[in-house]
């Protein structure tokens, strides 16, 4: 009698360890998850170098090669009529087509709705005014102050969960889809790239495995040395990038982007525009589109 | 290649608005006019179902000057009954890897507009007002008076902003004046500058100068304002919200969609937005 009461009493112990133990790692969350704390304002991360870097490593990755021409292309042309304008020899014979920076902008203009998109989605961590987000594979230990919660199985409609996955959009409302074999997710990222630049598209990014592992990508030596070029003659001109293409014009970087999400060969991540994820429908039909008939499993329904 | 303007990031809310830093003026006063999604300086009790200005059948798109069309914005439910409650607002960025965030709270009696560590926050109490702006080490009370003798309907926007406002601050003398007409509108400021709002230094005048029906009443409808060298045109349409520059800076746009608890905009450089209600 003495050892069966004995027993029960250390299995209670143990559950009630266990139980203290889930709540301090975040229970039955599972993974991707997303790591919610209310920090000083001012306290959150700043942004470095090394996430601008990966950022643009896979938005050149998600771009068409044809537009990542047309992209090359824009630069040495701005160059070139820059560094025209320095030479008393030279002429702009652009001039009439308005000025050569505010042109480059108009092009790229295109382009931003993929790089804000990429930055978001690999930085990992984002802040408001009153709440700091960061995503993880798992729950882990938590600090004092953070709490795990889901960051895509939304059964808690807390608040602050709710929250946390708005602000982390570019991972929450991202989707992921397993195409059932590596030549059918390359075709459907393909397609998708295609269609991402035009004006209304819900895409902003379409990612294999390897754009990931942030791979080699064609053209990017070319684009790096177009945007070293461009830099001196902007400064030369006296102009300030505001487009970010100084990390063009670094070397591409290494690592891993979003290590939270473990993506099969076969799948893509399917990043939508900003603007876009107020109607996940949208990017649903867009994927449904581009797999063209391929079976569709879907590890996140956006 | 040079390193990013830190002050860039601070503008990017203002940016999305803006389209072209020599129209900041005027975009300004686009914004605070138009205010159909963010202001409520509101006294009044209020959502409904409002619309109208305009006279029957559908409104015609918004066509841009070279011709083009905007792009399509979707968001989900398009009945929208009600602007009242807290909203978080997310905006692109081009200075910075970091996205910007704003908190908008709205209800019948305040309006508090939160960027980083900088706000402005409107109370109405009975015949009181109260304004304050606050920047990041600071509050600065803003005296306020509201002539409330003009009075038309704002549909969804629980305010009775028609009137003559006034603006002053004690601590360093900056003034502004306001008024909403029913088919006009004009402000004039000294030289305010709030830095993550914007500023207006002298006149913006706007007149309507077609009606179109809306959620936003009597706001419905194209607004042709000048100021400051530069002239844009806003529309104001069932849900949407569309102000083009037309003259004197350059060519942009920005287009909002308002709708049930969502919102999304984009502009002609490429920025977004998306803002969801709690």
């Amino acid at each position: 009698m003495k050892t069966a009461a004995a027993r029960c009493a250390c299995a209670a112990v143990l559950v009630a360890a266990a139980a203290i133990a889930g709540a301090r790692s975040g229970g039955a969350v599972r993974g991707p998850v997303l790591i919610v704390r209310t920090p000083p304002v001012g306290e959150a991360r700043a942004a470095a170098d090394d996430d601008e870097d990966r950022a643009i490593a896979i938005a050149i990755a998600s771009t068409p090669p044809a537009e990542r021409t047309r992209l090359l292309d824009a630069m040495r042309y701005t160059t070139a009529r820059l560094e025209a304008r320095l030479s008393p020899l030279g002429t702009d014979f652009g001039e009439d087509g308005g000025d050569a920076v505010d042109e480059l902008r108009r092009v790229m203009a295109s382009y931003l709705p993929t790089f804000s998109a990429a930055r978001a989605f690999a930085r990992g961590a984002w802040s408001a005014p009153d709440l700091e987000v960061r995503a993880a594979a798992s729950c882990g230990t938590l600090a004092a102050g953070e709490k795990c919660v889901a960051m895509w199985r939304a059964t808690d409609t807390q608040a602050t969960a709710e929250r946390a996955r708005f602000l982390a959009w570019a991972a929450a409302r991202a989707a992921v889809a397993d195409l059932g074999s590596r030549a059918a997710a390359e075709a459907c990222a393909r397609m998708l790239r295609e269609r991402a630049a035009a004006p209304g598209s819900p895409v902003a990014l379409a990612l294999l495995d390897d754009d990931l592992a942030l791979a080699p990508v064609a053209e990017r030596e070319e684009l790096k040395e177009a945007a070293q070029l461009l830099g001196r003659a902007m400064l030369a001109n006296g102009f300030t990038d505001t487009q970010h293409l100084d990390a063009f014009a670094r070397a591409p970087p290494r690592g891993q982007v979003a290590p939270w999400l473990d993506l099969p060969r076969t799948a893509i991540v399917v990043v939508p525009r900003l603007s876009a994820m107020a109607d996940p429908g949208a990017l649903e039909r867009a994927i449904e589109r581009a797999a063209g008939g391929a079976a569709i499993r879907w590890i996140h329904r956006p | 290649m040079t390193a990013p303007a830190t002050s860039a990031t601070r503008a990017d809310l203002w940016h999305l608005v803006s389209m072209r830093s020599r129209a900041a003026r005027i975009s300004l006063a686009s914004l605070l006019f138009a205010s159909s999604l963010l202001c409520a300086w509101s006294c009044s009790n209020g959502s409904s179902t409002a619309s109208n200005g305009g006279g029957g059948g559908p409104n015609p798109p918004v066509t841009l000057p070279d011709g083009g069309a905007l792009p399509a914005l979707s968001c989900g439910d398009e009945t929208v009954t009600s602007l009242s409650g807290t909203w978080d607002v997310i905006g692109t960025s081009s200075g910075s890897a970091e996205q910007t965030t704003a908190i908008i709270t709205i209800n019948d009696s305040a309006f508090s507009f939160v960027v980083g560590s900088s706000s402005i926050t409107f109370t109405a109490n009975g015949g009181t007002l109260t304004l304050v702006w606050q920047n990041h080490t600071q509050g600065t009370p803003i005296t306020t008076t509201h002539d409330r003798s003009d009075t038309f309907s704002l549909g969804l926007i629980p305010l009775p902003a028609p009137g003559s406002w006034s603006f002053a601050s004690a601590a360093d003398g900056k003034t502004c004046t306001a008024s909403l007409a029913k088919d006009a509108f004009n402000a004039t400021c000294n030289d305010v500058s709030t830095g993550q709002f914007g500023g207006l230094r002298g006149t913006i005048v706007a007149q309507r100068i077609e009606t179109r029906t809306s959620l936003f009443g009597e706001l419905g409808g194209v607004w042709h304002l000048t100021g400051g060298g530069a002239a844009i045109d806003t529309t104001i349409s069932d849900n949407t919200f569309t102000s083009v520059v037309s003259e004197g800076a350059g060519h942009g746009w920005i287009h909002v969609k308002l709708c049930n608890g969502k919102a999304s905009g984009v502009t002609s450089g490429g920025f977004e937005l998306s803002a969801t209600r709690r």
